[in-house]
């Protein structure tokens, strides 16, 4: 979700334009009109949140969670940024304070890549599905600030500057943990003859805009 | 930094499974596991945004209610203050013939069991001026 590199499109504008009106009328008094921000951003925010926990019920739980934040606290956006980038930051910060919490899942990264280091298991049969569960898998593996970073930024179709914002991390920094999450999952990922080059394999064209 | 290691470089040596930019956008991208939230979400949402709204909101504090208390008690606390500083830094410079406001409340600090009467004193005030004004803000609500 792409919320602020979009909002050049005559559609993200319309969407921007009636969160703002939706935002405005909910101060009023209007509770009502905080539906159509639920809405529209229900999609993005419970996959998000799934995107975290890998478990759709706690996704749901969660994105819920993170709409009555958006509630009790929407005074304090103040439109400097579009509106879904302040929620999505919102949100963000409370999945992570929730997966701290409670985390997905106990399997450290040597037991979810087992499966691809293991000898027996070629390449040719290990499953595309499997494999991408697997790098899934794995990323909730990752330390919380790669894990993050990671999960924005394919979140936001690889928009660093928006990732930025919603971690509310300079740019820079969100780079950083890219590589340095790519190059974890890599090095779990590969055989040791391989590791030398997956360590120093290109990081994505993208980041270097 | 290690140089990359070229697999042509050693033919003995086969290619393990190297993860691509291209792994990482499937299994991460937004179109993959792209879920559609329960058909009762929205409406999830903003029963529990009524029953938020619906609840008591806190009582604001009645700050100019409060205002002249407030000031009493500043002003008292502050001459208390002075007067224990005052005998207790300065005891000879008081004299029972100053007439000053020190020279009142001498007498107070004289003795234990009358430093004992006044703090009972102050705080019986204290807490039947805190009923009275709880009283007063429950009957305006």
């Amino acid at each position: 979700m792409n919320t602020e590199t979009r909002a050049e499109s005559p559609r993200a504008v319309r969407a921007a334009a009636e969160d703002a009106e939706a935002v405005r009328r909910v101060l009023a008094g209007d509770n009502a009109a905080f539906e159509a921000i639920v809405r529209r951003w229900q999609g993005p925010l419970v996959n998000l949140a799934c995107r975290f926990c890998r478990d759709r019920q706690r996704a749901e739980e969660m994105a819920q969670e993170a709409f009555l934040r958006a509630w009790r606290n929407l005074r304090q956006w103040r439109g400097d940024s579009a509106f879904s980038t302040w929620l999505f930051s919102l949100a963000a910060n409370l999945y992570r304070t929730e997966l701290r919490r409670i985390p997905a899942t106990m399997l450290s990264l040597d037991e979810i890549a087992g499966g691809a280091a293991d000898p027996r298991v070629s390449p040719a049969v290990f499953d595309q599905a499997a494999r991408d569960e697997s790098i899934r898998r794995a990323v909730l593996a990752l330390p919380p600030k790669y894990r993050d970073a990671i999960l924005v930024f394919y979140f936001h179709e690889q928009d660093v500057p928006t990732a930025a914002r919603t971690l509310r991390i300079p740019e820079g920094t969100v780079k950083a943990r890219l590589f340095r999450a790519r190059e974890l999952l890599r090095s779990k990922f590969s055989r040791p003859p391989a590791r030398a080059t997956a360590q120093l394999a290109p990081s994505h064209p993208r980041e270097a805009q | 930094m290690k140089r990359p290691v070229n697999a042509a470089m050693n033919p003995n040596e086969s290619p393990a499974p190297l993860l691509t930019d291209a792994d990482f956008e499937n299994a991460l991208g937004p179109a993959q596991d792209a879920i559609l939230p329960s058909s009762g979400f929205a409406e999830s949402v903003m029963a529990a945004v009524d029953r938020e709204a619906a609840a008591l909101s806190p009582i604001p504090f009645p700050w100019l209610r409060a205002l002249p208390g407030l000031v009493v008690a500043a002003v008292m606390i502050a001459a208390l203050a002075a007067a224990l500083a005052f005998t207790l830094l300065t005891p000879a410079a008081v004299s029972p013939a100053s007439g000053s406001w020190q020279t009142l409340l001498q007498p107070l600090f004289r003795s234990a069991a009358s430093i004992k009467a006044f703090g009972l004193l102050f705080s019986a005030g204290v807490v039947a001026a805190s009923l009275l004004f709880c009283r007063r803000l429950l009957t305006a609500r």
